[in-house]
């Protein structure tokens, strides 16, 4: 998907799906790509420099374990990350029901 | 990890370039746990490990962006080219013709002035003053872009580079007064210059050429004022000092036009039709 349509909503995708459940990068990507039914295949090394943002950002925490003899950053939602998922799912709720409202146009014949 | 060659150079040329941060090992760690569970996961089906390897290199992205990409800042700026940064980088060449333009500019009246044809000083020098003026303020704006450019990683350095570049935009007002604009135009340099060169991300000679080019007519300013002996009763704007002083203000501007020609070149990552780098 081009970047421009997606700009802005990354964050809320990569909160949504660490709030399932605690994920290293790979999962979050493999997970965002098969759940978009690969709509969004984005460039893998962009979205690591995303998780970081957001965990300086304290809505993230991440924890290191040794999974196969190498480290493994988990990623997982902090209580502050489930406010701003909780806000921006709102407003992206009433943001694509507005959009959708106006696509479906006024039923017809319109009033003045 | 010699089994995997391919992925031992990339993770090695990405720590080259993350060389500086402190987060680097973490980062290297990281993105390795990634590409290797790409591999396994190809393994598993079947492909072999170069290909797998080629296949997970290329979804990963090229090194240099990526270690880019990392380069964030603490207030979480990404390092990447932004129509914002390619706008700077306009204002940031345009910024290099005035200052070459108002140097010449200055050596014209300098030149009128001596030859007794007043009726021109005001003209040269008015246009002198107010293009350095203007040059100083959009070498403002282009040390604003550098930074964004960088993710906000030229920091406290990049901040006061340009507060003090501003400042000597305003002071050239006295233009007749060299030892503050130049001197604080020379502080401004320096701390964006080396900053930059210490980010590693512009081109390195434009970092060191606005360092050298600002430091020649401070240079040439103290020899006139320290040693008056030796340039007689001569003070700094005349000959031969204002020759250095245009010298250093054309390689400063080459400088400047350098790192303004760099932001202008990327193609910014806000622009349609460009991928996400957020």
């Amino acid at each position: 998907m081009r970047g421009q349509a997606l700009k802005g909503h990354l964050d809320l995708l990569l909160l949504a799906i660490i709030a399932e459940g605690p994920k290293h990068g790979y999962a979050v990507i493999e997970e965002l790509r098969i759940r978009s039914e690969e709509t969004f295949d984005l460039p893998e090394g962009t979205v690591y420099p995303a998780l970081h943002r957001l965990q300086k950002a304290g809505l993230l925490t991440s924890e290191w374990s040794e999974v196969q003899g190498r480290r493994r950053r988990t990623y997982l939602l902090t209580k502050q990350g489930h406010a701003a998922l909780s806000e921006q799912r709102q407003s992206w709720e009433e943001f694509s029901s507005a959009i959708k409202r106006v696509l479906k146009g006024a039923p017809w014949p319109s009033t003045p | 990890m010699a089994e995997y060659a391919l992925i031992d150079r990339y993770l090695g040329e990405l720590r080259h370039m993350l060389r500086r941060s402190p987060e680097a090992d973490d980062i290297v760690a990281e993105v390795a746990d990634h590409l290797l569970e790409g591999v396994s996961q190809h393994r598993d089906n079947g492909v072999t490990s170069l290909v797998a390897e080629r296949f997970v290199l290329t979804e990963f992205g090229d090194p240099t962006l990526v270690g880019r990409a990392f380069a964030s800042s603490k207030h979480g700026g990404i390092a990447v080219p932004t129509t914002f940064t390619k706008r700077a980088g306009l204002l940031g060449v345009a910024s290099a013709v005035l200052y070459v333009a108002a140097s010449f500019s200055m050596l014209v009246y300098n030149q009128r002035n001596e030859t007794g044809q007043s009726d021109w000083d005001a003209t040269f020098f008015g246009i002198s003053t107010y293009t350095y003026i203007a040059a100083g303020l959009l070498l403002v704006a282009l040390v604003v872009g550098l930074n964004r450019r960088h993710g906000g990683a030229l920091g406290k350095q990049g901040r006061w580079a340009a507060y003090v570049l501003g400042a000597a935009g305003v002071t050239s007002f006295a233009l007749w007064f060299w030892a503050p604009w130049l001197t604080l135009t020379l502080a401004g340099a320096l701390l964006v210059g080396s900053s930059l060169v210490r980010a590693g991300l512009a081109p390195r000679w434009a970092s060191l050429a606005v360092q050298v080019g600002a430091a020649i007519p401070v240079g040439a300013m103290w020899v006139a004022w320290l040693l008056p002996e030796s340039t007689a009763d001569q003070d700094f704007g005349d000959d031969p000092t204002i020759l250095f002083a245009l010298a250093g203000f054309i390689i400063f501007a080459t400088g400047i036009a350098g790192l303004g020609a760099w932001l202008l070149s990327e193609t910014p990552v806000d622009e349609p039709d460009n991928l996400l780098t957020v």
